[in-house]
C-alpha cells in the first residue's frame, strides 16, 4: 500500500528520513523537498500480516507437497490484487536482502504468477521513492530485468514509456525517479523514449534532440567498434551537447549530464559548471566530474 | 609459488604487460610482489635480469623515486631492511616475452635464487553465484573461488568477480578488464566460468565480447564453463541458462535438475558443451545423486573436470 501526502514546509530529508522509518509500520507517509520545484513523496509499503506469512509460509514448508498447497493458496491470494501481491512481494525480499534462498523464493513466486512487464514496472516503480533503501534496490533490480537488454538488445522502456505518457496526458507530473532511472540505465534510449512519452508533436521541437542524440550514439558506435579511439572526441558531439544542455526540458540537459558523466573528455567549456548549477536537483546531482580545463 | 615452479616458464610466476597506455580501470595491479629474505644480513646483495623489459620497484604503484634501478642488468646493493626487502616487478615493455631475475652477493657473479617470469599471454575470469564475494583466502564452499585460486597457484592470470559486475548487456567491471588485457596488454586468449547466477554472468560477457570484436582487437574465447548456470538478468532471475556461450571454442556445462529443496533453481542442458552433447546432469553420476543446486559447484569431481579441460587448452 502507498500513501502519499504532501507537506507546505520543505523538510531536511535526514531528518524526515529517520522519523518516517520510526513509525513507517503503521503507514503513516509525508512528503519531503528536493530543494527545487518538484518535491518527492516519501513511499512506503506497510507490510500485510497476510502475505507476509504466506511467502514465509514457503519458505518453511517442510516437503513438496506442503509447499505446493501453500503455493496453490498465495496464488489464489494474489489473484486480482497483482499489485498488492508484488509490493509485498518486494517487500518480503527487501527484509531478507542476504538471504538467497528467500530472494530466490520471491522470484519463484513472481515466475509462478506470470507477471507481464507492464504490470511488474507500475507495481514497483513508485518504489524508487521508497523510504527503505532495501525495497528501492529490489525495485530497482526487478524492473531492470523488466528491461530485457542483452549485448544484442537496448533496453526496452515500453513500461516506462507508458506509466510516464499516462501522467503527461493527464496533466500529472511524471515520477523523475523513474527518469533519473532510465537515463541511468541507457541515457539515448531514454531521451528517445521521452521524446514521445512528453508527447511532443512539433517536428521543430522534435528533430534537435533526435538529431543531438544520433550524433553522439554515433560517436559512441564508433567508438565501440573501433572505428576510433575508445576516447575520441568529435567537436559535433560537442556542439549539440552544448546546445541541449540550454534546453527547457530538464529531461534533456540530465541527458547531457548523463553522457558527460561516463564520458567527460564530451565536456565543452563551461558546460560541467553549468551542469552542476542547473535548476533542477536531478542534474545537479549527476556527478560530471572537472570542469574542462581546470 | 612454489620453489618447483618458480624458475618454470610455463607455470612459474606471470606478470601482466604494463605499457604506456594500458587502463587498469580498477587501478594499478599489473606489478608482482616478491619478498627478499636472507639469514645473511650483513652480505650485500643485488639483482640480475636477463631482459631489460623488467623493472624493478619498491612501491606496487610505481611511486617517483621507488625504483631500483639497474646497470648494465644489475642493481647496485639492494636497500633491505634487515632480513628481508619487499620489491615489486614490472614488465615494462610492449611486447611478449620472459625474463630470469637472479638474486645475488653484490661482490659475485652466482645465483641465490632465480625467478623466471613470463608475460601474460590469456585472461581467466571466474564469476561466482548470488552471495559469494571474491576473497582471499578463499571460502571452500565457493568452488568457483577455489578452482580460481588452483589456477592462480598454476601461472594463469585470474580475476575473481561478484556475478553482477557483468551487466545483463555484458558491460561492467569484467568486460572492461578483458578489453583492456587484449587491447593493451597483448593478450589473446580468454577463459571464462562461472556458477549460478555467475553462469548466466558468463554467457553474457561472452555475448558482449564477441559483439564488440571489432573495437577489442584479436583474441578467442577458448574455454568457458557453466556450473549449474541460471540467466543474470536480475538476483530474482531463475530461469536456467541453456544458451551456449557465444563464439567459445570449447564449453563445459554441469548441472543439476531443481526441487523443492534448492527452491527450484537450477541449471539445464546446453547445446555443444562438455561432456558432448549437452553436459553432465550430476545427479546421473554416483557421487552427485540428489545434489542440490547449493552443492553442485563444491563438487572436486566438477572442479577438476573443469581444471583439466581449461589447462590442457590455455596456456598461462
Amino acid at each position: 500500500m502507498i500513501r502519499e501526502k504532501t507537506t507546505r514546509a520543505a523538510k531536511s530529508p535526514s531528518r524526515w528520513s529517520a522519523w518516517v522509518i520510526g513509525i513507517g509500520c503503521i503507514g503513516l507517509v509525508s512528503i519531503v523537498a528536493r530543494g527545487d520545484a518538484q518535491p518527492i513523496p516519501i513511499v512506503l509499503i506497510s507490510p500485510n500480516d497476510v502475505y507476509q506469512a504466506a511467502i514465509g509460509a514457503l519458505e518453511s514448508a517442510p516437503d513438496r507437497m506442503s509447499f505446493e498447497e501453500r503455493l496453490a493458496g498465495l496464488l489464489m491470494l494474489c489473484d486480482g490484487h497483482l499489485k498488492t501481491a508484488i509490493e509485498q512481494l518486494a517487500l518480503y525480499a527487501a527484509r531478507q536482502e542476504n538471504n538467497p534462498r528467500a530472494r530466490a523464493m520471491v522470484g519463484n513466486i513472481l515466475k509462478r504468477l506470470d507477471v507481464s512487464r507492464h504490470q511488474m514496472v507500475a507495481a514497483l516503480a513508485p518504489h524508487l521513492d521508497n523510504q527503505a533503501s532495501a525495497v528501492v534496490e529490489v525495485a530497482r533490480e526487478l524492473m531492470r530485468e523488466s528491461e530485457d537488454r542483452s549485448a544484442e538488445r537496448p533496453p526496452d522502456f515500453s513500461a516506462y514509456r507508458a506509466l510516464i505518457e499516462a501522467d503527461v496526458r493527464a496533466g500529472r507530473d511524471p515520477q523523475a525517479s523513474l527518469i533519473a532511472f532510465m537515463f541511468e540505465s541507457e541515457p539515448g534510449a531514454a531521451l528517445l523514449t521521452l521524446v514521445r512519452a512528453y508527447q511532443l508533436r512539433d517536428p521543430d521541437e522534435i528533430k534537435p534532440i533526435l538529431w543531438a542524440e544520433h550524433v553522439v550514439a554515433d560517436l559512441l558506435w564508433r567508438r565501440r567498434f573501433g572505428f576510433v579511439e575508445r576516447r575520441a572526441v568529435d567537436p559535433a558531439v560537442i556542439r549539440e551537447l552544448e546546445k541541449l544542455s540550454r534546453h527547457p526540458f530538464w529531461w534533456v540537459r540530465l541527458y547531457v549530464a548523463r553522457v558527460v558523466d561516463a564520458c567527460p573528455e564530451l565536456a565543452g567549456p563551461g558546460l560541467v559548471n553549468r551542469l552542476s548549477a542547473d535548476p533542477n536537483v536531478l542534474v545537479r546531482r549527476v556527478p560530471h566530474g572537472p570542469e574542462s580545463g581546470e | 609459488m612454489s620453489e618447483a615452479h618458480e624458475d618454470n616458464v610455463a607455470t612459474g610466476p606471470g606478470v601482466r604487460i604494463n605499457a604506456p597506455g594500458d587502463d587498469d580501470p580498477l587501478g594499478e595491479d599489473d606489478l608482482v610482489e616478491v619478498v627478499v629474505e636472507t639469514s645473511q644480513p650483513a652480505i650485500a646483495l643485488a639483482l640480475r635480469r636477463t631482459n631489460p623489459a623488467l623493472r624493478v620497484w619498491t612501491t606496487r604503484t610505481t611511486l617517483a623515486g621507488s625504483e631500483i634501478p639497474f646497470t648494465n642488468d644489475r642493481t647496485d646493493t639492494l636497500p633491505t631492511n634487515g632480513n628481508s626487502l619487499t620489491i615489486w616487478v614490472e614488465w615494462a615493455a610492449a611486447e611478449q616475452g620472459d625474463v630470469e631475475l637472479h638474486l645475488e652477493p653484490l661482490a659475485a657473479d652466482y645465483s641465490l635464487d632465480v625467478l623466471r617470469f613470463h608475460t601474460f599471454r590469456s585472461i581467466v575470469m571466474a564469476l561466482g553465484g548470488e552471495d559469494q564475494a571474491p576473497a582471499v583466502p578463499v571460502d571452500p564452499n565457493q568452488g568457483t573461488f577455489v578452482l580460481a585460486i588452483d589456477l592462480y597457484r598454476q601461472g594463469y592470470d585470474v580475476h575473481m568477480h561478484d556475478e553482477d559486475h557483468v551487466a545483463a548487456d555484458g558491460l561492467g567491471t569484467a568486460y572492461a578488464e578483458v578489453v583492456d588485457a587484449v587491447s593493451h596488454r597483448m593478450v589473446d586468449e580468454v577463459s571464462i566460468f562461472g556458477y549460478s547466477h555467475g553462469g548466466g554472468s558468463t554467457h553474457d560477457l561472452a555475448d558482449r565480447l564477441d559483439q564488440d570484436r571489432a573495437g577489442i582487437g584479436v583474441f578467442e574465447i577458448v574455454v568457458t564453463s557453466y556450473v549449474d548456470a541460471v540467466e543474470n538478468d536480475s538476483d530474482f532471475d531463475l530461469s536456467r541458462e541453456l544458451r551456449r556461450p557465444p563464439s567459445s571454442g570449447y564449453h563445459a556445462n554441469h548441472y543439476q535438475v531443481g526441487s523443492f529443496a534448492d527452491v527450484f533453481l537450477d541449471g539445464g542442458p546446453v547445446p555443444d558443451s562438455d561432456p558432448q552433447p549437452t553436459g553432465r546432469n550430476v545427479e546421473t553420476t554416483a557421487w552427485g545423486a540428489g545434489a542440490t543446486h547449493f552443492q553442485v559447484d563444491d563438487f572436486p569431481q566438477v572442479r577438476d573436470f573443469v581444471e583439466m579441460n581449461l589447462t590442457t587448452r590455455l596456456m598461462p
